[in-house]
Parts: structure tokens; sequence; C-alpha cells
């Protein structure tokens, strides 16, 4: 039996030097919030620990997880992503086709039956057993549940397949579900974002293979090192938020001075994500640097918390209505038919005294 | 019964009722207060409608003085609501909790005869008990206070989140999955807000129209904890048994 590569003798053999190597381990080990004491740690595992095969499974989504994985231009992460799956199965990318690339895949998933890991990207669609998401021959739904059998741990790369993003969007067609939804019998971690940051998803492989558990998890099964805080409580611009000064409308002054952008929907304060930290293509910028608001792409059914460009989701009820425009109605509401009934008490005991007065009137 | 014991002061014309003890009457006007700075500081939250004239952030804190303001209140609400809860059981015979019995057939009977009594614009007197609350009025308050509840939870979940993993988030962190995320815990809390507005219109206007048209000092109850009803007036027990005539 052939033996697994370590993670190590891989990019070595790939050209990478062993510089770059520890470049590597050290810029994780602090994205992934360990101390530095465990760089050492992180170091012997890649070193020594046969590297775990990943299968990277596309279903329904729009590859930008993907892209975001391969054109993540830090050379280092890019590399380090390519050699750690690309050998074992990734459509996007890889050479083999047709039936040859399925017969690697299930002979491989075989051969390392309970130590290989699955990357998710995109979520399975249940409707009619599934028929809208095939691969190989099989729906997307059969696919996940047999490939799904043997895996150490799945990972759900992106919105779509930890939450559900654009192809569980209102009114879902096809009924897609996200993974953790149809796997429950297998450790899954999510990881959204649409896309996801390549250094958090490579972080929590690293974490994985490093320490052989998932890194500790919050509710929604987010590794909390990346998802444990708001873009918010992280956001530069969050001295102009807690001054009162906001953007009114894109390209007024306050946008060309960087303030916060709140008031044209920024949806920082209720999304958790590491864009405000680990940020965008080898850290140089992210979404509000760029005088963008957050449009809290990785939070749960994000389409869903519609409209875009508006801090506050609409109210998902027929017709959607802001809360502000629902609420106003009630309140409305309420003080027109509180007003119709107190003025019709009032006239009611005012006819009754004048009727009253008149019998009076009579009967003397 | 100390507690359950009805002191009545009989003036020339009417007949007095100590129905509001002073616990009652104290912790009413602290919510009146506490809902005002919420609701008008949880307005600013959601749409900043001043903006400092600096060029810089330096030395403005607009927004970050309405959310301190707007969790201090919510502190405060929150602790007099609890102090309320208590009292609802410890407090006086109008108080009661006891009266609160959903499971009863009564208790829909009289619900339901006492809406129709306010639709045809009746405003009918009856048991004693009622100088407190009818059964419709405790029907509204108990749902007043479990939005209140939801209000709390929604608002201390989000506190919590400024240090995750901290006092608040470890005691209502759990908030935030169920409701599957912040910005539907935003919205929740911003509708019930508008359902306590609409509460609070109805309430106040009420309770201004029972006191100067219906003489039955609802408005002043809040003050002097004393409701007033005819002279000679005697309660009815159950009025909807009886057939309407
Ligand atoms: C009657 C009671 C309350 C009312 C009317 C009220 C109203 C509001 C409103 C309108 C908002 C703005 C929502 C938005 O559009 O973003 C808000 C936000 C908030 N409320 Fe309340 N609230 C109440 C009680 C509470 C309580 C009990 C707490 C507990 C601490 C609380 C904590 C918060 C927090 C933390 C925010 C979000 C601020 C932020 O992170 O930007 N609220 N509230
Ligand atoms: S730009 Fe967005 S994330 Fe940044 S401070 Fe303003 S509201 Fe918060
Ligand atoms: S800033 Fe917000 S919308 Fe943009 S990538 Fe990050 S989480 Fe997604």
């Amino acid at each position: 039996m052939q033996v697994q590569e370590t993670f190590y003798e891989e990019v070595r053999r790939k050209g990478i030097s062993r510089r770059d190597f520890l470049r590597f381990c050290l810029l994780t080990t602090a994205y992934l919030g360990l101390e530095s004491t465990m760089f050492s740690k992180v170091v012997r595992a890649l070193e020594s620990k046969p590297r775990p095969p990943i299968y990277w499974l596309n279903f329904a989504a729009c590859t930008c997880c993907t892209e975001s994985l391969i054109r993540s231009s830090h050379p280092l992460i890019s590399d380090v992503i390519l050699s750690m799956i690309s050998l074992d199965y990734m459509e996007t990318i890889q050479v083999a086709a047709g039936h040859q690339a399925e017969e690697i895949v299930w002979e491989g998933m075989k051969k390392n039956f309970g130590n290989y890991i699955l990357a998710v990207e995109g979520s399975v669609p249940t409707k009619d057993n599934g028929v809208y998401c095939t691969v190989g021959g099989m729906t997307a739904l059969e696919y996940i549940k047999k490939a799904s059998r043997g895996a150490k741990a799945i990972i759900s790369v992106g919105s779509c397949s930890s939450f559900g993003c654009v192809t569980t969007a209102h009114p879902n067609p096809t009924g897609c579900k996200p993974i953790y939804k149809i796997i429950t019998d297998k450790p899954v971690v999510n990881i959204p974002g649409c896309p996801p940051i390549a250094e958090v998803i490579v972080g929590t492989i690293v974490h994985l293979i490093t320490f052989d558990t998932l890194p500790e998890l919050d509710a929604l099964k987010r590794p909390k090192v990346f998802y444990g805080q708001r873009i918010h409580d992280k956001c530069y611009r969050r001295a102009f938020f807690d001054a009162g000064m906001f953007v009114e409308k894109f390209d007024d002054e306050g946008a060309r001075k960087g303030w916060c952008l709140y008031k044209v929907g920024c949806r920082g304060p209720v999304t958790y994500n590491a864009c405000s930290v680990v940020k965008w293509n080898e850290g140089t910028s992210f979404p509000i640097q760029s005088g963008h608001p957050c449009l809290g792409c990785s939070e749960p059914d994000y389409w869903d918390n519609r409209p875009l460009y508006q801090h506050v989701a609409d109210v998902p009820l027929p017709g959607f209505a802001t809360a502000d425009e629902i609420g106003k109605g009630f309140a409305i509401g309420v003080a027109v038919a509180t007003g119709a009934h107190l003025v019709a008490s009032i006239v009611k005991k005012a006819t009754q005294k004048v009727k009253e007065e008149k019998k009076e009137q009579k009967e003397e | 019964m100390q507690a359950n014991q009805i002191y009545r002061v009989e003036s020339e014309c009417v007949t007095r009722y100590y129905v509001w003890d002073s616990v009652v009457r104290v912790s009413h006007w602290i919510n009146v207060i506490a809902v005002g700075v919420l609701i008008f500081t949880g307005f600013y939250i959601s749409t900043p409608f001043y903006r400092p004239t600096a060029d810089e952030p330096f030395g403005a804190t607009v927004m970050a003085t309405m959310k301190n303001l707007h969790f201090l209140f919510a502190v405060i609400f929150t602790l007099n609501g609890l102090f309320r809860a208590y009292w609802f059981f410890a407090g006086n015979t109008y108080r009661q909790w006891f009266r609160f019995h959903i499971w009863k057939a009564d208790f829909w009977k009289e619900a339901w005869w006492k809406l129709k009594d306010y639709i045809t614009l009746r405003y009918t007197d009856y048991e004693l008990h009622t100088l407190g609350h009818n059964t419709l009025a405790t029907l509204t308050y108990v749902i007043v206070f479990l939005a209140a509840s939801v209000q709390g939870l929604t608002g201390f979940a989000m506190a919590g989140k400024i240090n995750p993993g901290g006092f608040f988030d470890t005691l209502f962190g759990w908030v935030i999955p169920l409701f599957g995320g912040e910005a539907n815990v935003r919205m929740i809390h911003k509708m019930i807000m508008w359902g306590i507005i609409g509460f609070m219109i109805h309430h106040i206007s009420f309770v201004i129209y029972l006191e100067v048209f219906r003489e039955k000092g609802m408005l002043s109850s809040m003050i002097t904890g004393l409701k007033t009803r005819p002279l000679g007036w005697e309660p009815v027990e159950k009025p909807w048994e009886k057939k309407e005539k």
C-alpha cells in the first residue's frame, strides 16, 4: 500500500522553500488565534502527519468559493491550498474527467475509508428526489450520502453549503438544503461567506491536520476564531459609527471622508465574519474599506434577509415591508380604532344624557 | 389576610377603593420613563437622525451615548420587570396572579363577554376584582409582559455579542441562533417595539378617557392608588351568565 505523503513533503515537491513553508505555518498559527508557542506544534504536525486526502465536491453553487480559493493572490496560500486539495479531486481544476475522474474519487474514498475529509461547495437539492443536481450520474443527494460514509469530517465551504445562499433563497424551487441538515451523523463545520476567505478555509484545514479535531465551533457550527465577532466590532470605521457620523448616500461628502456606512445599509453590526480582521487578497482591503457596506453574506439565509442595502431586513410576510412600515401601520391602526371607539363612547354618553334630561323635563 | 383586605373610602358622592399599592405605582412610573427612553434611543440607533457637525469623530459620541443609555435603561426596565413579576404573587388582591386561569372556561367566557361589552360601548363594572383588571385586560397585560420579555432576551443577546463569551453572551447568546441570525433578531426587536408603541397608544388614551369621561379614577389611581365607583355601587358576580336584555 502506498504511504501517504506528509503535507510538508508535498509542498517541497512542488518547489516551495522551507522558509516559505515556515512562513505559512506562522501565518496560519496567527490566524487561528493560537499562542505563538503552538507554532512549532503546527510545523511538526504538517511535517510528520500523513496528509489526509481532501475531496472537494461541487453541488448547487456558483463556484465562487473555488474562485476565492484558487485566486487567492497570496502566493503561499494558493500554492498550499492547491497542494492540499487538487491532487485528490476538485472538478474545476482536476486533470481527469468523466468516468476516469469518478473512478478516482470512489477508489480513493474506499482506500482511505474513515480518514478523508470532504470539502463541500454548494447546497443539495432535495425536491423531486434531488434531480436538479446530478454528478457522475448520481443525484447530489445520493452522492453526498455515499461520499460522507467514510469521511472523518465535512467542511461546508461557503454560504450555500453552510446555511443556504442563492440556491436556497425564497421560494427555493429545487428544495435546496445546506449540508448539515442532510448529514447529521458526521462532524460538520460551516465556513460561510459568499465566498469565504481563503485564509479561513485553510486555517480550518490546518487545525484539523494539526490537532486531529475541528476548531472550537459556535452554535451555528462555525469556527469561533473566525466567526466569533461581528464585522462591526472590529471595523476601522467604528469611530464614525460611535460618533454618529454616517454616509447618507453613496458619493456624498461623508462617503469621500470614509464615514460609517450604517445608513447605506451596512450589515456589519449583524454579521459574523473575519473580513475586518483577516481582510481579502493578501490583507489588502475588504468591502467596507473600499466604501461599500457589508451585505452580510456569511449570515444564515442572507438572500432572504432582503433587501440588501438596508441594515434591518424586511419582515418576511407576503409582500415584504420594512419593520417600520408595518410598525407604523399597526400603530396608526390602533390609534384610529381607539380614537373611533372613544369618540363613539363620548357621543353615546352625551346623547344618553340629553335623552335623560328630556325625560326628566317631560316628567316634570 | 392583610394583603387581600379591601380598603374603601366613602365620601359624599363616590366610593373610593385603594387598589394600587405604592410598589405598583412606583414601578409603573419607572416603566414609563424607561420605555420612553428605550423607544427614543432605540429609534436613534435604528435611524440616526442627528449628526454632530464635526469633521472628525474626535470627542463626538452621539451614537455611543445613545447605545449606552439604551443599555442602561434596558437594565432598569428589566430589573423593574422582574420585580413586578414577583409582585404578581406577593402584591395585593388586585395585582394577583391567581386571576389568570386560562385553563378555565370562565376565564374565556368573561374575556369574550368583556370584549363585547367594550365594543358595544358599555363599560360595565361588575366583580370586585375588576377594580384591578378585568380578564381581558389581564390577558393584554400578560401578552405585553411576554413581549417585553422577548424584547429583553433579544436586546441582551445583541448587547452580549460585543463581548463574545462574556456574561451577557453566556446568558443570552442562545437567542441568536434560535431566530436564525442576528439580522432576524434585530427585526424582531424592532417589530416588538412597534407592538409596544401600539399598546401605549391604546393604553394612554383609554385611561385618560376613563378618568375624564367616566370618572373611574383610572389615571389618578396610578398616583393616589384610589379608584372611584358611584356611591352605592354593588359588585355583580358573573354577569356573563345572565341573559342580556
Ligand atoms: C421596550 C423596550 C425596548 C425598545 C422599545 C427597544 C427598541 C430598540 C430599537 C428600535 C432598536 C434599534 C433596532 C435597529 O433598527 O437596529 C434597538 C436596538 C437595540 N436594543 Fe432595544 N429596545 C428595548 C429593550 C431593550 C432591552 C431590554 C435591551 C437589553 C439590553 C435592548 C438592547 C438593545 C440593543 C443592544 C440594540 C442594538 C444596538 C446595536 O447593537 O446597534 N433593548 N432597541
Ligand atoms: S461601516 Fe458597517 S461595520 Fe463599519 S462601523 Fe459602520 S456599520 Fe459598523
Ligand atoms: S464584508 Fe460582509 S458581505 Fe462583504 S464579504 Fe465580508 S461578510 Fe461578506
